[in-house]
């Protein structure tokens, strides 16, 4: 066996001198500047035989890997010579770049170079999109010519339109995405499911500064002002310079630094030109139309010449108008952010974030749920929180002050707790405190960034923030608990503590805890009518507890009012230097009396936004119940899992959670029966009368709210824009709750005349409330 | 190489003996394929890291690529690597 092997280590060292005398078997790497430096200096064998025959050892159906490797990742890998997947095999295409000569070419490139743009933005790679056009590919690559850096798509150019006016555009538009592309990379959105930042490792124009691309734009307008009379084609060309003039200066939202409620002063009228060119762009189209197609000036060149990790891919571009109305609800979006400047509290600003979250856009697309533009997410919470963990890079606001700031309004302000500090023999308590507090602003900072998530993984968020609050709740009640029989902060005539820590933790955990639910449904999580009942059903019990948490927020908020207009009589009765302290007291806290009457109607509010969800949840329910009466809500013959798991892994989010606890398969299955006992009764007699007054009921019940709610939101006196976005959703939320009615009310009929028949029963989401779709109900 | 030492390298290196090496692969429409070997089939289908792909002047990065044997017209691989194996193997089993 040694000789054996002996031999085989001669051989080795024989075959090691041949093959470095021999030339033909082996090649040397190139010193390629292109080329990494680790292939550099290397001798490589010819191994083809040898390497084919070890891997033939390989047994049937194995796979050999290196370990650190995922076999999942492999699914990623491009094949070779795979037409699908190897982007060398696509076709090469040549133009001449100085082929283009008049006015109406460039301006056709612009309008495709912003359609690319807008491409890019509705989350499509760079290389399809604007790297494209052959012009960028040569500004680019000509930008970063190791030997000689020109920002010129040709050696020499001759002032023509497209030096100028062309590359002035292109450069602008370069600058737009470099700033685009720094929102994508700083970890605020995700890539790929928001935003593509691969750049094919080309250089987009990191050097070249704003102002000297602004000045490029500039003297390209002055030129076109000089030497072109007042044509469709030269009024184009100007408004998409000055398009881009405007859209660089978005980047100044990042060096906004402003004081929270100070009305900060913010020059955002460049949004404003923003949206009036667009909108004069959008009566361009007949003009454009008739532009000639210039061919070959995009293709799908670079994606075979430039470093590419993906596979080729059609090129996209959005129609002019489409594009243009995408840079229109960017722009909208973004003088939403600037409204942030004019919220003059906590309460206002937490209602205004929670409404950007929430913002969508209506499409027909069931599964296409639309949040803010993908710039406006980024740019939101990069403007909001800042790298040192300020608000709005403000000097006073941290994220840490901003939350407690929330807290003392909702339920801290004027407590016995909040002035521990003070208190002698309260030292380690107020130690225990502060460390309470601190543990507050990671769920709070959770939230802060949801905001700027799109919709799903906002859903994702909130699932991960549940179990913060509930831990952080755990802790608030143990040490208020154990704290108050010092401290003896109760409600007046009895013992029950006031517990201002955990009623704030408790009532974020409750909000988000239906927010989690009503957003499975907006996210078309839940597939059957089975598991929309569910939801419903879930919910309809977690706004039963924050409705009754409510109503202890405003016992707390009346009681800390009654204590303050409690102080005359003390003081009346008071002598001498207790009278002076208890004068002194009432000062301090009567400060705060707007503050507690504003949010007293601000948890009227929510309570009262809860009520009308319940109510909205009842007609959903009930149309559900009567259709699991029928039959509908039966799992397929085809599902062998059994329902009481289905029911809990659809809630496994909430199985965590200590309180409330989450409610049994069998309280559910109770809750079926029961209605069905009842509804068998009158289903077989054909007496739906109770039903019938039950959409009248709550017809007028919700018309009550509505307007309850209308009452309290402008006692709240927000800003306009806040304002006209709650009017909208109570708008959609009238819609559902009409078509809600429509929805039991055909029911019955068709149950009244014709009997246990074959129904059709359809989702729609277009035009109604997003937690409230419509079930369309039609017999088949 | 001699056919001894074909034989020599085949006898005494193991399949994982291949993976994590630096290779280049002549593909047969003429591009060349450097990068690192992460895994391989038991069809001799590879999957390659890091690659750059040389097609006549241009060379470029691919990332990960996955290259049919059917594909593959020669398999050149580091020198110095490929015999730290094969010397590797043969200890291992001088000593065993």
């Amino acid at each position: 066996m040694t000789e054996i092997l002996q031999e085989n280590l001669s051989k080795l060292s024989i075959n090691d001198k041949d093959t470095l005398k021999s030339s033909e078997t082996k090649i040397t790497s190139q010193v390629n500047p292109t080329v990494s430096s680790r292939a550099n200096l290397k001798v490589f064998t010819d191994v083809t035989d040898s390497f084919f025959k070890i891997a033939s050892k390989i047994p049937f159906g194995e796979v050999v890997k290196s370990n650190q490797f995922k076999l999942l990742e492999g699914t990623h890998a491009l094949e070779i010579l795979n037409p699908k997947l190897d982007s060398a095999l696509l076709d090469l295409t040549d133009f001449d770049i100085s082929s283009v000569k008049t006015l109406d070419e460039v301006n056709w490139i612009m309008m495709k170079l912003l359609g690319c743009l807008c491409s890019w933005l509705d989350n499509n790679s760079l290389s399809v999109s604007v790297l494209s056009c052959v012009y960028i590919q040569k500004l680019l690559l000509n930008y970063q010519n190791l030997e000689d850096p020109k920002l010129t798509f040709d050696e020499k150019p001759n002032g023509d339109v497209t030096d100028v006016i062309l590359r002035a555009f292109s450069l602008g538009l370069l600058q737009f995405v470099k700033f685009v592309l720094k929102l994508g990379q700083s970890g605020v959105i995700y890539e790929e499911e928001d935003l593509n930042t691969q750049t094919m490792d080309l250089d987009f124009l990191t050097k070249v500064d704003v102002a000297e691309t602004d000045n490029d734009l500039k003297v390209a307008i002055e030129l076109i002002e000089s030497n072109y009379g007042n044509e469709d084609g030269c009024n184009f060309c100007l408004k998409m310079l000055r398009l881009f003039e405007e859209l660089l200066k978005c980047e100044s939202l990042l060096s906004v630094n402003a004081d929270l409620y100070t009305h900060s002063e913010f020059d955002s009228t460049f949004l404003s030109r923003q949206l009036q060119l667009l909108s004069e762009l959008k009566d361009q189209q007949t003009y454009l139309d008739s532009l000639k197609e210039i061919p070959n000036c995009f293709s799908v060149n670079i994606q075979r010449q430039l470093n590419n990790r993906s596979p080729p891919k059609p090129l996209s571009c959005l129609p002019f108008a489409v594009s243009v109305e995408s840079l229109i609800g960017m722009s909208n979006d973004l003088v939403s952010i600037t409204k942030i400047l004019e919220i003059t509290d906590v309460i206002e600003l937490y209602e205004y974030l929670t409404c950007f979250m929430n913002r969508r856009l209506n499409t027909n697309d069931p599964d296409e749920i639309i949040g803010n533009h993908v710039v406006a997410r980024a740019l939101m919470q990069l403007f909001l929180i800042r790298d040192d963990r300020s608000i709005l890079g403000s000097r006073k606001w941290f994220i840490s002050d901003m939350m407690l700031d929330l807290l003392y309004k909702v339920s801290l302000q004027n407590s016995k707790l909040s002035k521990i500090d003070t208190m002698p023999g309260f030292e380690v308590n107020d130690i225990s405190y502060q460390k309470l507090l601190a543990q507050l602003e990671s769920p709070f900072y959770n939230y802060l960034t949801s905001i700027s998530q799109n919709p799903s993984r906002q859903r994702q968020f909130i699932n991960k923030e549940l179990i913060l609050w509930d831990t952080l709740q755990v802790e608030a009640e143990n040490f208020e608990l154990e704290l108050n029989p010092k401290l003896n902060d109760n409600f007046i005539d009895s013992n029950i503590p006031t517990m201002p820590v955990s009623s704030f933790v408790y009532y974020f955990k409750l909000v988000r805890m239906i927010e989690l639910m009503f957003k499975s449904i907006e996210l078309n999580l839940f597939k059957d009518l089975r598991e929309i009942n569910i939801g419903y059903w879930f919910l309809s019990y977690l706004i039963g507890y924050l409705t009754q948490h409510i109503v202890r927020l405003l016992d707390i908020n009346r009681l800390r009012q009654t204590q303050i207009s409690n102080y005359p009589k003390k003081i009346k009765k008071a002598k001498g230097d207790k009278k002076l302290k208890l004068k002194e007291e009432y000062e301090s806290h009567k400060v705060y009396l707007d503050q507690f009457l504003r949010v007293e109607t601000y948890l009227k509010y929510q309570m009262n936004k809860m009520e009308l969800y319940k109510k909205l949840i009842e007609l959903k329910l009930t149309t559900l119940q009567i259709l699991n009466h029928q039959g509908y809500l039966k799992l397929s013959k085809l599902c062998r899992a059994p329902e009481e798991l289905l029911f809990e892994l659809q809630l496994k989010s909430y199985q965590s959670i200590g309180i409330p606890q989450l409610p049994t398969f069998k309280d559910y299955q109770d809750s079926l029966t029961k209605f069905n006992e009842v509804f068998d009764v009158l289903y077989k007699q054909k007496n739906f009368r109770y039903f019938k007054s039950f959409i009248v009921t709550k017809n007028d019940e919700i018309n009550d709210d509505l307007e309850k709610l209308k009452e309290l939101a402008s006692d709240l006196h927000y800003n306009q824009l806040l304002t006209d976005d709650m009017m909208e959703s109570f708008s959609l939320l009238k819609t559902s709750s009409l078509s809600s009615q429509e929805t039991l009310s055909t029911l019955l009929k068709l149950l009244e005349s014709e009997g246990p028949k074959a129904l059709k029963v359809t989702i729609e989401k277009l035009n109604y409330h997003l937690y409230f779709p419509n079930i369309s109900i039609e017999l088949q | 190489m001699s056919s001894s030492s074909l034989s020599s390298s085949a006898d005494v290196l193991h399949p994982i003996d291949l993976i994590s090496l630096p290779y280049k692969l002549h593909i047969t429409d003429g591009r060349i394929l450097s990068g690192i070997l992460i895994s391989i089939d038991d069809q001799s289908n590879l999957l390659v890291s890091n690659v750059l792909e040389t097609n006549g002047d241009i060379t470029r990065e691919l990332g990960l690529v996955s290259v049919p044997k059917s594909t593959i017209s020669k398999i050149y691989v580091d020198d110095n690597e490929w015999n730290k194996n094969i010397r590797y193997r043969v200890k291992k089993q001088s000593n065993e």
